[in-house]
């Protein structure tokens, strides 16, 4: 039944120690992602999102909870996995100013994954010039230094090095969100036939909603460590049932009437996510919830199945209580 | 001169076009500019010392009695000694000392103290940070001209066992400096992406982290061949570094000392030469930094 996910997350948690207390940046996580799919997780800052992809690339070991690539267990931190799975899991990152060390020149920066998993012996110039065409990066930026690149060529590059492997499962942490809007769209279609060329399956974790309606095939929506709500992108956009998601959603700007008109009834956005040292007991979400019940502040609510494959966690759908 | 490198093809286009951006930041404070010219002046006396001094044969151990204690003159633009021995030469040769007990301190001090600060900084938290700053914390408890007094009145006082002194305590400042930059930029995305993708540690520290450092590094040895020239010339002040008849700078105060402020010139010729040193390392440090600090931003 799992053989048509790549990657699989079960109970997944990571809590970080701080002399104030615990954080529990990732409470209690569970989703899959099918070959060739993009998964879409999406949050405020703060939710945990960059976390649970810093957690599946293994810079962090999770505090509990499993994570399967293709079947294996890959737990472990970055330090105990083989170089063999080091070459299937990528990761683009949200700021390429700080993804590219700014001392190396380009050619250093992608035949770095070339040398390390021995994909071509000798010189690799041929290679790199093979990568850079196809983030469409004249083959000179070879003897650049990142510094003296664009934003998104900048992108392209850190594209190009993750592409080096021929991994299977590459993590877009914000891949856009640094980025001029002209510059986001051309990244995106890139990724998007990437994607196609390669098979390649995306975990697309980002704060930008529309933007997943584009891309993600699946959503989730994570508030303050845990997932709220997951659905098939079409359900998440037309039938939201989360307070949050409703709330996120009604607040994407939009032009016309139209679009006003496909959009949830207009919740305002009350409060802001809270810190994640006092997270608030029962649903943490029932602080800013406009259509809280009693129970909201005592009891955590369970992952609920509403439809097949659209999961929410929120009383208001549990009718077993009701 | 870039130009003629760069058409030899020594140089590529690209490394010329830094060193000129980098040049170009460093001449427009035209202290970083006086710094480097007496730096290069001093450095140039000292390696040919026995070429442009006019009484080569002072140097070492010579007596003209004769000619002690003369005032400045044509003959002697900085006066003699009492012994008769040209100050000006003396303190040509005394350039000597100083360069070559600085550049051996932080020869010696540099790559353990950065690789050792690497090491540290990288494995923040765990138990090689542990080990190196707690065992760095020590050795910089204890002043480094008290600990070479030590040493220097134990051992035989000379200026080998002063340089093994002032290394023994200088190493722990270039951990604390490497340490501070490789523990934030380890947590940078750039070293992470070198991680995921499963480059060696000896790649992460030398090759991805250790670039980054460089300017600081340097910044810091130039600014501290001035320390260390002070402190090798008051070593040998109170006598436990270079011993008479070497022509130390710091033995030719101590020596002149005696005749202030009759014959004045034995000492405060020594004084503003040590001074000049000190000040030409200190403004070139500081025009090092300014092009590394340009070049952050």
């Amino acid at each position: 039944m799992s053989n048509d996910n790549i990657l699989e997350v079960i109970n997944l948690k990571k809590y970080f120690k701080v002399s104030k207390g615990t954080i529990k940046a990732v409470d209690d996580i569970s989703f899959t992602v099918k070959y060739g799919e993009t998964f879409g997780l999406v949050g405020e800052s703060g939710s945990g999102k960059s976390t649970t992809g810093h957690v599946i690339v293994g810079l962090y070991a999770p505090t509990s909870g499993r994570i399967l690539f293709e079947g294996a267990d890959i737990s472990a931190g970055v330090e105990r996995r083989p170089l063999s799975l080091k070459k299937k899991i990528q990761m683009v990152f949200q700021d390429p100013a700080t993804s590219l060390n700014p001392k190396r020149t380009i050619k250093q920066i992608i035949e770095l994954p070339l040398k390390v998993h021995d994909i071509c012996h000798g010189d690799t110039s041929q290679k790199v010039a093979e990568l850079l065409q196809m983030v469409e990066l004249p083959v000179e930026y070879m003897d650049r230094y990142p510094t003296e690149l664009g934003g998104g060529e900048k992108q392209m590059v850190a594209i190009a090095r993750a592409l080096a492997v021929n991994p299977s499962f590459i993590i877009l942490d914000e891949p856009t969100s640094a980025l001029d809007v002209s510059i986001q769209a051309k990244i995106i279609n890139m990724l998007m036939r990437f994607q196609k060329e390669f098979n390649l399956s995306y975990l697309f974790i980002t704060h930008n909603l529309s933007l997943m309606r584009n891309v993600a095939s699946r959503v989730a929506i994570m508030y303050l460590g845990k997932i709220v709500e997951l659905a098939s992108t079409e359900e998440f956009f037309y039938n939201p049932l989360h307070p949050y998601t409703k709330m996120l959603l009604s607040s994407i700007p939009v032009i016309t009437d139209e679009e006003e008109a496909m959009k949830p009834k207009k919740i305002i956005s009350t409060g802001e996510i809270p810190g994640a040292l006092n997270v608030p007991p029962g649903c943490s979400f029932h602080p800013r919830c406009p259509e809280r019940l009693e129970i909201c502040d005592k009891v955590e609510p369970f992952m609920l199945e509403i439809s097949s494959g659209h999961l929410v966690k929120c009383h208001l759908y549990d009718f077993t209580k009701a | 001169m870039l130009e003629k490198l760069k058409e030899l093809g020594v140089l590529s286009p690209r490394k010329a076009e830094d060193y000129k951006k980098a040049w170009y930041k460093f001449s427009r404070n035209p202290l970083s500019i006086a710094g480097l010219a007496i730096v290069i002046l001093v450095v140039a006396l000292a390696i040919l010392a026995p070429y442009v001094t006019p009484y080569p044969h002072h140097a070492g151990f010579f007596v003209d009695y004769d000619n002690a204690n003369q005032p400045p003159s044509l003959a002697h633009p900085f006066g003699t000694d009492q012994f008769g021995r040209d100050v000006l030469t003396r303190i040509i040769f005394g350039f000597r000392y100083s360069l070559m007990m600085a550049a051996t301190v932080l020869a010696i001090v540099t790559p353990p103290g950065v690789i050792l600060g690497l090491i540290a900084g990288y494995y923040r938290d765990r138990w090689p940070d542990i080990v190196i700053m707690r065992v760095a914390d020590i050795f910089v408890a204890v002043p480094p001209l008290v600990l070479a007094l030590a040493i220097c009145s134990v051992l035989e006082p000379n200026i080998f066992n002063a340089m093994m002194a002032v290394s023994l305590m200088w190493w722990p400042w270039y951990t604390r400096l490497v340490y501070g930059m490789a523990s934030s930029l380890r947590m940078e995305p750039f070293v992470q992406a070198a991680e995921i993708v499963g480059a060696s540690k000896f790649h992460i520290m030398f090759k991805e982290i250790l670039p980054n450092c460089l300017g600081a590094i340097l910044t810091k040895v130039t600014l501290d061949a001035a320390w260390v020239i002070i402190l090798g010339s008051a070593l040998s002040f109170v006598g436990l570094g270079a011993q008479p008849p070497t022509p130390d700078l710091g033995t030719m105060l101590s020596d002149g000392a005696k005749y202030m402020p009759g014959i004045w010139w034995i000492t405060v010729f020594p004084a503003i030469a040590i001074a000049v040193i000190v000040l030409g390392f200190n403004l070139l440090g500081d025009g090092i930094r300014d092009v590394f600090a340009a070049e952050a931003h």
